[in-house]
């Protein structure tokens, strides 16, 4: 594939990404009442006004998940020695490491970014092309010995730039995403250094490989956890979106979360003991 | 006459006993408000309940039943379960008269212990350390822990404390980032909404999903 037909692809991934958002206006979830102060916050806070359209890619997701992904998932996992699974994560993390780099330095973490150059090195030449993650240099008695994998996109640095993260959205194959995070992974493609080492006719096919090998490895670690979040949930939609911003936003923030994650929680265990008389009639 | 003035003194003198009792708590609830935890409080409380777990957790003489009732009581002893439960019905709580708020509360401890009930037998092995504690300017603490499983890669889990009527209770729980009090208030919203607003309707589908996850209690 030359260069030229991969700008045809990214407009192919833009033009997509448009007819995703055109229909999706046609099927938009209905606004609450204005002077319903609180439904609109709670309207505001999901962020999603596509509602519909999503939980139709959401319901289709989950249905290729249960007779392709999951399946799959699970032979690999019962196939496979944890040691194999384990060097063909590490490959992957090394063949993404050179493209979290750049991300690292667009963000403006040298600490970060050099973590990623010296991950990357130490793992092509010490750790065989990745097979091994020397650099982590897991250890259970010193778990904190050695420099371990972390994780970037462009979606992360656009948020880190100031970008919003737009309506939420759930994209068909790909999953739970936003107007933001979508965009970043179409043009993460270009922001990849391998995808540029790479010769020009295998470009796409390495670059597709490589995100199903992922897609095959973390869901093959989150078997039972995905279960344990679709057993317990009531609205299994809903949750999804909440774990997703969640995530991203730990993300975003390399782990470091907002000071008060639940600024309303305080306000709420504030509040007068009507819940303590409540409960103490109860008993 | 007399006896009866006498008895009459005295269930007033009892009246009044019982009467200013809740009033001095809550007189004691407006100077407790805001006391800030102690260093090492909250690290104490959060060991002892893991501790705790892990013990309930490996010991195989138990059955399932008397772990249940066990966790139930860890999980009174050491959540703010009320806050936690009025937290996650959001809005919706103002909105509920008593009968409903009772049964909200009872229904929302029962789906966190099937919740948990229902893993118990995925157990195996993990232990925990506990990393750093904090304590921000309202005087709550953080304590960082990572779970350390058999298998696989250590979880960071981060507990929120507080201190409120005399006690140090855990407010929320963060895993990997998450925090699970908002997670559950998200998926209680859209649940309610669906249900189109009507709480009675929410709480049925409380009940039936307390039922789904561990049909065994």
């Amino acid at each position: 594939m030359t260069l030229r037909n991969s700008a045809k692809m990214a407009g192919a991934r833009i033009a997509f990404a448009a007819t995703f958002a055109l229909v999706a206006l046609s099927g938009c979830a209905t606004q609450p009442p204005a002077d319903d102060k609180e439904a609109v916050a709670a309207f505001n806070e999901a962020n999603d006004p596509f509602e519909p359209l999503n939980r139709y890619f959401f319901e289709i997701n989950r249905a290729l998940d249960q007779i392709l992904l999951r399946p799959v998932a699970e032979i690999y996992r019962g196939t496979l020695p944890e040691g194999v699974r384990s060097s063909v994560r590490s490959v992957i993390n090394n063949l993404e490491t050179p493209g979290i780099f750049v991300q690292d330095v667009l963000q403006g973490e040298p600490e970060r970014a050099s973590e990623s150059f010296g991950r990357f090195l130490t793992n092509s030449f010490f750790g065989v092309g990745g097979l091994n993650d020397v650099a982590a240099g897991d250890n259970p008695e010193n778990p904190d010995a050695g420099i371990p994998f972390h994780n970037e996109d462009l979606g992360q640095t656009f948020a880190v730039w100031g970008a919003g993260p737009g309506p939420y959205l759930m994209l068909p194959l790909i999953g739970p995403s936003n107007v933001r995070d979508g965009l970043g992974r179409a043009l993460n493609f270009y922001t990849d250094p391998v995808n540029y080492v790479v010769p020009n006719e295998h470009r796409t096919g390495f670059s597709l490989a490589r995100t199903a090998v992922r897609g095959l490895d973390t869901r093959s670690r989150n078997i039972e956890t995905f279960d344990e979040i679709e057993r317990g949930a009531i609205d299994f939609y809903a949750t999804v979106r909440s774990l997703y911003r969640q995530y991203r936003a730990s993300e975003i923030g390399n782990g470091r979360g907002p000071e008060n994650p639940l600024p309303e929680m305080s306000e709420v265990l504030l509040e007068n003991n009507e819940a303590e008389r409540v409960s103490s009639t109860n008993k | 006459m007399r006896r009866r003035g006498f008895l009459g003194l005295f269930a007033l003198g009892l009246g009044v006993i019982f009467m200013t009792l809740p009033m001095a708590g809550s007189l004691a609830v407006a100077q407790s408000q805001d006391r800030p935890l102690r260093p090492g409080e909250a690290t104490a409380l959060v060991k002892e309940l893991g501790d705790a777990a892990v013990g309930m957790l490996s010991n195989k003489q138990l059955t399932a039943q008397e772990k249940t009732r066990r966790f139930r009581h860890l999980l009174n002893q050491s959540f703010a379960l009320k806050g936690i439960a009025q937290f996650a019905l959001g809005r919706y709580w103002r909105q509920a008269d008593l009968p409903q708020r009772r049964r909200y509360l009872s229904l929302f401890e029962d789906y966190i212990v099937n919740s948990y009930a229902a893993r118990f037998g995925n157990y195996s092995g993990e232990s925990f350390d506990v990393l750093e504690e904090r304590i921000d300017k309202r005087g709550w603490a953080t304590v960082n822990t990572r779970i350390q499983r058999p298998s696989g890669q250590p979880v960071e889990v981060i507990w929120h404390l507080r201190e409120r009527l005399g006690a140090v209770r855990i407010v929320d729980v963060m895993v990997e980032g998450i925090s699970m009090s908002l997670t559950q208030r998200s998926d209680f919203a859209a649940a309610i909404r669906t249900a189109g607003g009507n709480l009675d309707a929410f709480l049925n589908a409380l009940e039936a999903k307390v039922q789904r996850i561990y049909p065994a209690s």
